[in-house]
């Protein structure tokens, strides 16, 4: 039997400059998904890193490692952050609560953008990471299929993602309210990847004039510049590219800031100190945080833009209780399919485990009454099964009944394996 | 009446800011055109007690047609290119001219000695660069706000103050009109002293008038407001807070030559 906990931290725990150094990029996370296997054997890891959230799932055996503060050990261990630094931010969350919260997760109703449809994509990712490096078995592996699943059911059967304000929309009411007119206005896209793309998509609503794509890989920035009719520009020339752009987006993958305040400093100069708008919505961030102290220099990183599409959460009331009420629903019937699944064969199991006990004493009887009829023998054999299915029915009906599976149930089941020595099901891991 | 009214709309204008709704604007706008229409008629009944519709001849007419002005300014721009929080910030500035007017109107009604074309000039100009100035005041005031939203990443599309860019070009071109205007009137009452010598309001020592000191440093302060052209670190923020330091100056130096004896 397994016990499922999560560790992690969000956008409402902890600050763009913590998550950002708590952030693993894809490399990262598989190196910390190999690691996690060979440091906690038998044990199913899931690792879901976003710019807005790094959590781990857990699915472990009772009493075993990792407990949080190992969990908490290995995750500042493998981004070098030191543990005191993230202690104060983390959140730990075990049994149902881990359901309820991926199924959140997953639906968007955990993230800042409501009814936002990339975090299913990025969900999807870490669990697709943890298959290939076969840390998800087969507690993770159904959880993170449902939460998929009800992830996709919230976000089109509820009109949480149609009315949705995305941070492209955002940055385009923001640019609006610094500029007049967009005709004479140039946007500069350093970086060339799909958060790039699709927020060029919002920003393509502006009409601008002229459309600069820069990315260290050429190939990527004329191919993003063929879709939005930009001109692809060399990155090795990006201070020049700065001083003509009034619209900057930084998105690059970068460990360390693309655009100092020096080099935004010298833009300014040269562009007569006309207001420039820089949204950067990497994480890591690519422009550094004291850029936002120059003069006519609006900058807006993820967190302040998803601040902005958080005052929106109070204006879809409607949507998010029947985003809820799914979502409950849906917690409910993982829990009772969990739990039938792992009631199943253990039941079974107890059952053949005092049947046989009883056909052994029966035998044993049996041994001693040579005279006994097949008719008389049929009794006996009918009499013992009926002793053994009724002292068993009660505590079977208690199990049935124990609505919790992660609370009671789980309980039970561990008091009985425990109790009666039973290995537990053939398929390992349970809720 | 008007000053009530005006005080009014420019309350229904902050309330529309807060709340959107029809029946605010339709309370303001009414406020304010019946505001507009008794400062014209106490303006016309003024000019005919005293026989002429010329303008402007003692303070009260002046600011009032000052206020006027002003508040048709408003209403023009509302209609052909609308800035939801001009009406906040300009219509407290006709409020306070049109309560000028009737203050010092009463309390110190001097007639304007009309010596000679440089006077009309001068009048015209000054008066009217004070209007423009109120204007640049109030597009800078609300570049101002609007950069603090922006800054502090508190961008409200609700209540929208209009975008820096034509906000600055508004103050820009208000306070240069007004500046240009201002120099029109510096120049024409130099040249009114000039042509009467020490024969003026204000007397043989007229270098040592406040008016004279206080119109410097409105001109000095719209100069350098104007100076993005040649220092482009003066635009933005630094350019809007001048635009309100000039305007708070040239109000102060129009309220100042209402105590100073002959002075106008």
């Amino acid at each position: 039997m397994h016990r499922l906990m999560m560790l992690g931290l969000n956008h409402a725990t902890a600050k763009l400059d913590l998550r950002e150094k708590l952030a693993f990029d894809s490399a990262q996370r598989d190196a910390a998904l190999l690691a996690f296997r060979e440091r906690f054997a038998n044990c199913e890891f899931v690792l879901l890193s976003t710019c807005n959230r790094v959590e781990v799932y857990v699915a472990r055996q009772p009493n075993h490692s990792p407990q949080a503060a190992e969990l908490t050990q290995f995750l500042a261990e493998a981004r070098g952050v030191p543990q005191r630094e993230i202690q104060g931010h983390l959140y730990e969350k075990s049994q149902r609560s881990v359901v309820a919260h991926l199924f959140a997760v997953a639906s968007s109703l955990d993230s800042m953008v409501l009814g936002e449809t990339q975090i299913l994509g990025q969900v999807r990712e870490a669990y697709d990471a943890a298959c290939r490096h076969q840390t998800a078995g087969s507690m993770l592996n159904p959880l993170f299929q449902r939460a998929l699943a009800v992830g996709k059911q919230v976000l089109t059967e509820t009109p949480l993602a149609e009315g949705r304000l995305s941070i492209a929309s955002v940055a385009v009411d923001c640019a609006r309210q610094i500029f007049n007119t967009f005709a004479d206005k140039t946007v500069l896209s350093i970086g060339a990847g799909k958060m790039a793309s699709l927020m060029l998509t919002g920003l393509a609503e502006l009409k601008p004039g002229k459309l600069l794509i820069c990315n260290r890989d050429p190939d990527k920035a004329e191919d993003l510049a063929k879709k939005y009719g930009g001109i692809p520009a060399a990155w090795e020339n990006l201070a020049d590219h700065l001083t003509v752009a009034d619209i900057v987006l930084t998105s690059t993958g970068s460990a360390t800031p693309i655009l100092s305040k020096a080099m935004v400093e010298s833009a300014m100069r040269r562009r007569r100190y006309k207001p420039v708008f820089l949204i950067d919505i990497a994480v890591p961030r690519d422009i550094a945080a004291d850029v936002d102290q120059l003069e006519n220099v609006y900058l807006y990183n993820l967190d302040d833009l998803q601040q902005v599409v958080s005052t929106t959460r109070a204006q879809r009331g409607a949507s998010l209780e029947a985003a809820n009420k799914i979502l409950a629903e849906q917690v409910e019937q993982f829990a009772d399919w969990n739990r039938a699944r792992e009631l199943g064969p253990l039941i079974d199991q107890l059952h053949r485990r005092w049947h046989a006990v009883a056909q052994e004493e029966l035998q044993r009887a049996l041994g001693k009454l040579p005279e006994i009829s097949a008719e008389q023998r049929q009794h006996l054999e009918e009499l013992s099964r009926r002793i053994v299915n009724k002292l068993l029915h009660e505590p079977m009906r208690q199990l049935h009944q124990s609505k919790d599976a992660h609370g009671a149930a789980a309980k039970y089941l561990h008091a009985m394996e425990k109790l009666f020595g039973l290995e537990g099901p053939q398929d390992p891991p349970n809720t | 009446m008007a000053i009530a009214l005006t005080a009014l709309a420019a309350i229904f204008a902050l309330l529309r800011l807060r709340k959107p709704g029809n029946a605010l604007r339709l309370a303001g706008k009414s406020s304010q055109y019946w505001a507009i229409c008794l400062g014209m008629a106490a303006l016309a009944w003024h000019c005919s007690s005293r026989g002429s519709l010329l303008l402007p001849e003692d303070n009260f007419e002046t600011l009032l047609a000052l206020g006027l002005l002003l508040a048709i300014f408003v209403v023009y721009m509302q209609r052909v290119r609308p800035i939801p929080a001009l009406d906040l910030f300009l219509l407290p500035i006709v409020a306070l001219m049109l309560a000028s007017a009737a203050v010092f109107g009463r309390l110190n009604p001097s007639t304007y000695h009309t010596d000679s074309y440089w006077s009309w000039a001068h009048r015209l100009s000054t008066f009217g660069s004070a209007v423009a100035f109120a204007v640049a005041a109030a597009g800078g005031g609300m570049y101002l706000i609007a950069s603090a939203r922006l800054r502090r990443k508190t961008p409200s599309s609700t209540t929208p103050l209009g975008n820096l860019e034509r906000l600055e070009n508004i103050t820009h071109t208000a306070a240069a009109s007004g500046f240009a205007m201002l120099t029109i009137g510096v120049i024409t009452g130099l040249l009114r002293i000039a042509q009467n010598g020490s024969h003026t309001e204000l007397g043989p020592h007229w270098i040592a008038s406040p008016k004279i000191w206080l119109a410097f440093g409105v001109w000095v302060v719209y100069a350098l407001a104007l100076h993005t052209p040649i220092n482009p670190a003066m635009r933005g923020r630094r350019s809007a807070l001048l635009s309100i330091v000039g305007f708070c100056l040239m109000f102060g130096t129009l309220i100042a030559v209402q105590f100073m004896p002959g002075s106008h």
